[in-house]
């Protein structure tokens, strides 16, 4: 359990300069929010979204996986960890 | 890049939608707002802060069976305690109780045809401040846009001035001004929150600092709960929860979309509730459609075409390294 805000936690995960795609995040906070529907890999998806839009992340790269899904993964930007490091 | 693109276009769908249901709102709190119980002239202040408390209280309920529906509770709770809500209550005191009391006094003290057009500019104030603070790119054809609806907006929304100026009226153009950098700071204070926080969560702290204040500062303040129970249990009480639910759907629109597709995008299209406020109007009251009006919506809808612009510029909101 963490009294993190999830979208918060999200961003947190990019915190060592990992690149990480939805689902990876995913499975790292998925533990912390056990029994709670709003921690899918939809939700950690749009939060990736809303991060790249407003700079705290940034691309890194994408690729079509298995099932034929478009799959983007993402790094932190120098902005979005002091960013981070501001509201921890 | 069209992932991306899909994100920002979904938050001018959202944009809109808020301008839409918030032109609904206030045709259906215009509908308590003619009732003579909050006519009377002693309850000048007292009628349109009850008013105002009511909306965002109902709200909050709704917002909290949104998020309780949607799994969001705890998430609630977590944002509360964190130091990222904190711009996001400072927003909520701005833009509820302090810009909507000064609106209020505003409208006292000078008059609708100067407190209008000043409260207009809310929109090009909070892109200025998004600017500033957020980085946020803003192009000069967008800033044009920004003008255009500011302008549709006050020809929309002009009332001619009556008699003669009071000793007061400089002291309403200063409520004025408060009010429209109120409402212009809570959209920038918000979306700042945002960044690392769910937008229907954030709305919810919002919505419950608003009708927190509301309730226990500033009716007491203005005068007391006078007004409270007779506007809940007259006939003009189902207005406040319906008002309320379309407000909410209006609010959660446009924090989404601040936070999807930038602050001045979001305000440019959120302004059109002028438009759609007399489009319903006329649908539902006896509102006529003026000259007046056309040109406004004309303009609005220009202005809104040269703001949305180019939409790959979306695909990056602020100009950070």
């Amino acid at each position: 359990m963490t009294n993190i805000p999830m979208k918060m936690r999200v961003a947190d995960c990019f915190g060592q300069g990992e690149a990480l795609n939805a689902r990876a995040v995913h499975d790292i906070i998925c533990d912390q929010y056990p029994t709670e529907r709003y921690c899918s890999v939809r939700s950690v998806h749009e939060h990736l979204m809303s991060l790249k839009a407003v700079g705290i992340l940034n691309d890194e790269s994408s690729y079509v996986d298995d099932n034929g899904d478009l799959v983007s993964v993402y790094r932190i930007s120098e902005y979005g960890l002091n960013r981070l490091h501001k509201a921890r | 890049m069209k992932q991306n693109l899909s994100f920002a276009k979904r938050g001018l769908v959202f944009a809109l939608i808020s301008g839409i249901t918030w032109g609904l709102d206030g045709v259906i709190l215009s509908l308590a707002f003619a009732s003579p119980l909050l006519l009377g002239e002693e309850y000048w202040l007292l009628a349109p802060l009850t008013v105002g408390a009511l909306h965002d209280s109902f709200s909050a309920f709704w917002l909290l069976c949104f998020n309780g529906a949607t799994g969001r509770l705890r998430e609630l709770g977590r944002t509360l305690r964190s130091k990222a809500a904190r711009p996001v209550i400072l927003g909520a005191l701005f833009g509820g109780p302090v810009a909507m009391s000064s609106y209020m006094l505003g409208l006292k003290f000078a008059g609708p045809a100067y407190v209008m057009p000043i409260t207009a500019l809310y929109p090009a104030v909070a892109s200025v401040f998004a600017a500033v603070f957020l980085k946020e790119k803003v192009a000069v054809r967008a800033w044009f846009g920004l003008l255009l609806c500011v302008v549709g907006g006050v020809i929309i929304g002009y009332t001619p001035p009556e008699g003669s100026l009071g000793n007061e009226f400089y002291l309403g153009i200063a409520f004025a001004l408060v009010a429209t950098f109120g409402w212009g700071i809570e959209g920038v204070l918000a979306t700042s929150g945002m960044d690392l926080l769910d937008p229907a969560v954030a709305l919810n702290v919002r919505q419950l600092t608003s009708s927190s204040v509301y309730l226990l500062v500033v009716l007491p303040l203005a005068g007391g709960y006078a007004l409270f129970v007779p506007a809940l249990t007259g006939s003009i009480g189902w207005v406040f929860p319906v008002a309320a639910m379309t407000g909410a759907l209006s609010y959660l629109c446009w924090y989404r979309a601040m936070n999807m597709t930038g602050v001045s995008r979001a305000m440019a299209i959120n302004i059109t509730y002028s438009l759609w406020g007399l489009l319903f109007s006329a649908v539902f009251t006896e509102v006529e459609i003026t000259a007046a009006i056309i040109t406004g919506a004309l303009i609005i809808t220009t202005g809104m075409i040269m703001v949305v612009g180019n939409p790959k510029e979306m695909a990056c909101l602020r100009s950070i390294q």
